[in-house]
């Protein structure tokens, strides 16, 4: 790839098409896989693309080349709120720093806006200075330090956007007593868990 | 494939055997090597990778502990083979790997008998292999033995081995038996002569660090295929590599770590608070104390007959609300509720009553702040936020209890239960926001707001101890004009340490105080930014920012935005100030910040004389010190900032000009202190 950075004006912004994937996941797997520490198989991709396909944005250049792509879902969480999450999110090294991945992030939470969601939240490793600026910038804020939370040993933070007020006080509909000792949700990456399941 | 995904992959023409040779007689240089390769990966598992990353890429663990050895002599490197005579070299390795495993077994039961999260602070998982939990301790420790003499005794010198040779092996399994001698130790035995083996298995990592050059690495006996054959549904990931210089100071860490916590056992008879102290202390060493020496403290302090633990609860009421109080004397204990509807019952038995009662309420949670502690960093902070909503929910049960109490001793604090219940609630609300500063969760432009309201709860909770502090001190004085010495020396106790604590959470609030409108007055003066966040609006950051107080119901709880916003912006917007004379409005602020730091220096100062005993810290007395002191280097620091803001707004006329300063926003490692973020002001 050439120094000089190539044009983003030209590239097209699009929602990803599942009637596409032969053409479109072999190119999102290897974007992300060189980029992320988490080992993910093609069953985590499937899962978001599969029910969320509607939640996740490719930008591509005039061939149709992927250069950019945010996956994310959304749905009822525990916590009674209806939970957006981004979980994976990519650029290709030689367009970055464009305000690509910005853009990307923008449609999905639009997107998530749109259908109503309370809450948007990630997970992002600590030292990732260019995700997290890029998300702050946006208005996330960090809600937790997650210890250990890749399988490579780094820690994370959690970043969260509200996106409707009250979203704090919510309750689970089933407003179960909480165990004491339970936390809220596993530590993990929930990528990988639901990467054993599928299994 | 990719092999990021999959580090088992094989290679074209590759099997999934090893081809080493277990029989293959070794070298003593070789032993070395492979016992020091073990040891690092052994590292690798207690920082919390799985052993299929590490350990289990051994050859030689893997043949010790496949097909499952029923009897010791079946764990062997010639397996089903015809028996030989061992060559001394090999059984030497192989009386280290027992070891070694069982060293793991004793790990495992630990960790898993305390709470701990999977992954996150351990991997627990192996792989359907048992650690050699079936096999008795001395047998192995019978075969260390035996190997060593032979080492040390006629038979070594027979053989060919240097001297500096035949001390590294000698150091590596004296190592071994006294590590699986320390770790083999549970909180029900006599601990006096644990503390020994702990310093005597980090005097050996001493001498294994000044021989591990005379080792040479056998590369082939560890092998990242053996994943492959472990049952898993994870893929094989890539083996986790640490140098021994590393192994050493990360194994001799946890050693020092494991010593420290035996301090617990004493501690916890002695006093509560000192105690918590001591956990604080432990859970601050950086780096943080490993899963192993956590679980450790955490079975010292819960371990131990039931009572053991209560009597912790028992004696945290007794010095904060109860000292020398006939509410705890023994003696209601001892008395029986009236069988008889016709006699009333002894006041005393019903005080025993409702003191049980109100025990056996608080227990799961006094029990589970406890647990909070023992946890990693990350963790005790969001634990902390479930559990000062307990705390908080208990209050009104505490008043009840209280009621009760009322009518039945007179000669007692006011809500006395109530007190101590919101007390410990306060100090959790603080600990959070104090965490959340140490863990880098707030930006730059939330900390007018976050120490806006850690001063709010600290003030809250020097009110609470000011409540406290005056019955104490008449009680006191009753004691000692009635000569009652014992009883006056166990209340001065109190007092002194009431008297501490109002210092530390005056200077708290007023430090924080200071810092709160130290920022907003930087933002004013448009010195830090406040970024423009297009997706979101100042209510929600509050709301999520508030997520962990905003379903208690006990004061503080975080005001409506409106008001919160007012208290953050005393003069209006950051970028459109309103005030009919701004420049003395930002003057009369810096000065507010200025004295505001003066005093919280003066508390600090106060509490560093009154002492660690007095503060119940003098069991990690060096540590309460060097507390202090980064307290008041942050004070100083926090004095250079705000007298330099408040000289340059006297020097200039206000937001028209302001002045030509420079904000630099320290790293988290270079804070004085890791809860104070103290902004660095340059002319
Ligand atoms: C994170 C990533 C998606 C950002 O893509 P991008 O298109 O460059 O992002 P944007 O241009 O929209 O914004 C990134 C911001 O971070 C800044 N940035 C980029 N690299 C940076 C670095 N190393 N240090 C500090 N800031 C950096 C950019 O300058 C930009 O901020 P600015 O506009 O204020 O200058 C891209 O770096 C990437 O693919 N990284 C690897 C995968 C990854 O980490 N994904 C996120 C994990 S959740």
């Amino acid at each position: 790839m050439s120094d000089a950075a190539p044009a983003s004006a030209d590239l097209r912004y699009e929602q990803y098409d599942g009637t596409k994937e032969a053409e479109f996941l072999p190119a999102i797997r290897q974007l992300i896989s060189k980029d992320l520490s988490e080992p993910y198989s093609i069953y985590v991709y499937r899962y978001f693309l599969y029910q969320w396909g509607n939640l996740c944005y490719m930008a591509l250049d005039a061939s149709n080349k992927l250069i950019g792509v945010v996956v994310s879902k959304l749905e009822d969480h525990r916590s009674g709120t209806f939970r957006g999450y981004i979980a994976m999110l990519a650029v290709q090294e030689g367009y970055r720093g464009q305000g690509i991945a910005t853009r990307l992030v923008k449609m999905a939470i639009d997107a998530m806006a749109a259908r109503d969601a309370d809450e948007v939240v990630l997970e992002t490793e600590v030292t990732n200075t260019a995700s997290l600026k890029l998300y702050e910038r946006l208005g996330f804020l960090r809600s937790k330090r997650l210890h250990r939370y890749y399988l490579n040993g780094n820690t994370a933070f959690r970043l969260v956007l509200y996106l409707k007020e009250g979203t704090a006080v919510k309750m689970p509909q089933l407003l179960q007593q909480q165990a004491l000792c339970g936390d809220e949700h596993g530590a993990q990456n929930p990528l990988l868990v639901n990467h054993d399941l599928v299994h | 494939m990719d092999p990021k995904m999959d580090s088992g992959v094989l290679q074209p023409g590759e099997t999934l055997e090893h081809d080493y040779d277990l029989q293959k007689d070794l070298l003593p240089e070789e032993v070395v090597g492979i016992m020091d390769q073990l040891l690092c990966y052994e590292t690798a598992w207690h920082e919390g990778y799985p052993l299929s990353q590490n350990l289990f890429t051994s050859v030689h663990l893997d043949r010790l502990l496949w097909p499952e050895p029923r009897i010791l002599e079946e764990a062997s490197f010639d397996r089903g083979k015809p028996a030989s005579p061992m060559a001394m070299m090999n059984r030497i390795l192989r009386a280290y790997c027992l070891a070694l495993i069982k060293c793991c077994d004793r790990v495992i039961q630990t960790v898993t008998s305390r709470d701990y999260y999977e992954e996150e602070d351990f991997s627990t998982h192996t792989y359907n292999r048992s650690l050699l939990t079936q096999i008795d301790e001395a047998e192995i420790q019978q075969e260390l033995s035996h190997c060593w003499e032979w080492l040390v005794g006629e038979l070594g010198t027979q053989y060919n081995i240097s001297n500096d040779l035949r001390r590294a092996l000698e150091s590596r399994l004296g190592f071994r038996q006294t590590l699986l001698s320390a770790m083999h130790q549970d909180a029900t035995e006599p601990l006096n002569a644990l503390d020994p083996l702990w310093r005597v298995t980090a005097t050996f990592l001493g001498d294994m660090k000044s021989n591990h050059t005379l080792g040479q690495p056998v590369p082939e006996a560890f092998s990242p295929k053996l994943q492959r054959r472990l049952a898993s549904t994870v893929p094989p990931r890539p083996v986790v590599e640490y140098t021994f210089d590393e192994a050493i100071q990360k194994m001799t860490l946890l050693c020092e770590h494991s010593l420290e916590t035996i301090q617990a056992i004493d501690i916890r008879s002695s006093s509560a608070a000192g105690l918590l102290s001591f956990t604080w202390a432990f859970a601050s060493h950086k780096p943080q104390p490993l899963a192993y020496p956590r679980a450790l403290l955490a079975s010292f302090i819960f371990g131990g007959p039931p009572e053991a633990f209560s009597s912790v609860l028992q004696r945290d009421l007794e010095e904060l609300v109860f000292t020398e109080d006939t509410v705890l004397d023994p003696l209601n204990w001892t008395i029986e509720m009236s069988r008889s509807s016709l006699i009333p019952h002894d006041p005393r038995a019903l005080i025993a009553k409702t003191i049980d009662d109100f025990l056996a309420r608080i227990s799961q949670c006094y029990a589970y702040l406890w647990s909070t502690l023992c946890q990693n960093r990350c963790r005790i902070r969001r634990m902390l936020c479930h559990s000062l909503r307990e705390f908080d929910h208990l209050m009104a049960d505490a008043e009840i209890f209280d009621n009760e109490l009322h009518d039945l001793s007179k000669d007692t604090l006011s809500n006395p239960l109530m007190t101590w219940t919101y007390y410990h609630k306060l100090r959790q609300v603080e600990w959070v926001v104090q965490l959340g500063f140490e863990q880098e969760i707030y930006q730059p432009d939330e900390l007018v707001g976050m120490y806006w309201w850690l001063s709010q709860i600290a003030s809250s909770r020097y009110t609470v101890l000011e409540h406290i502090l005056p019955f104490t001190r008449r009680r006191h004085a009753r004691f000692a004009k009635k000569k009652q010495l014992r009883e006056a020396s166990s209340v001065g106790r109190t007092v002194d340490y009431v008297d501490a604590m109002v210092k530390e959470a005056k200077g708290t609030a007023l430090l924080a105080g200071c810092l709160s409108t130290l920022y907003a007055l930087l933002h004013y003066l448009k010195l830090l930014p406040v970024p423009e966040r297009p997706y979101s609006a100042p209510a929600l950051r509050y709301e999520l920012r508030m997520k962990p107080f905003l379903l208690t119901v006990e004061p503080p709880t975080p005001p409506p935005f409106e008001e919160y916003r007012q208290k953050t912006h005393p003069l209006g917007d950051y970028d459109q100030p309103s005030s009919d004379n701004l420049s003395r409005s930002l003057k009369a602020m810096a000065a507010d910040a200025d004295d505001a730091v003066k005093m919280a220096k003066a508390e600090f100062a106060a509490l560093k004389k009154l002492g660690a005993k007095a503060a119940r810290c003098e069991a990690v007395e060096d540590a309460w010190k060097k507390n202090i002191a980064s307290m008041l280097s942050s004070c100083v620091a926090a004095g250079i900032a705000t007298s330099t803001v408040k000289a340059a707004c006297s020097a200039h006329s206000g937001i028209s000009r302001p002045p030509s300063l420079k904000v630099e926003m320290p790293e988290a490692w270079k804070r004085y202190h890791d809860w104070w973020v103290v902004p660095k002001v340059i002319n």
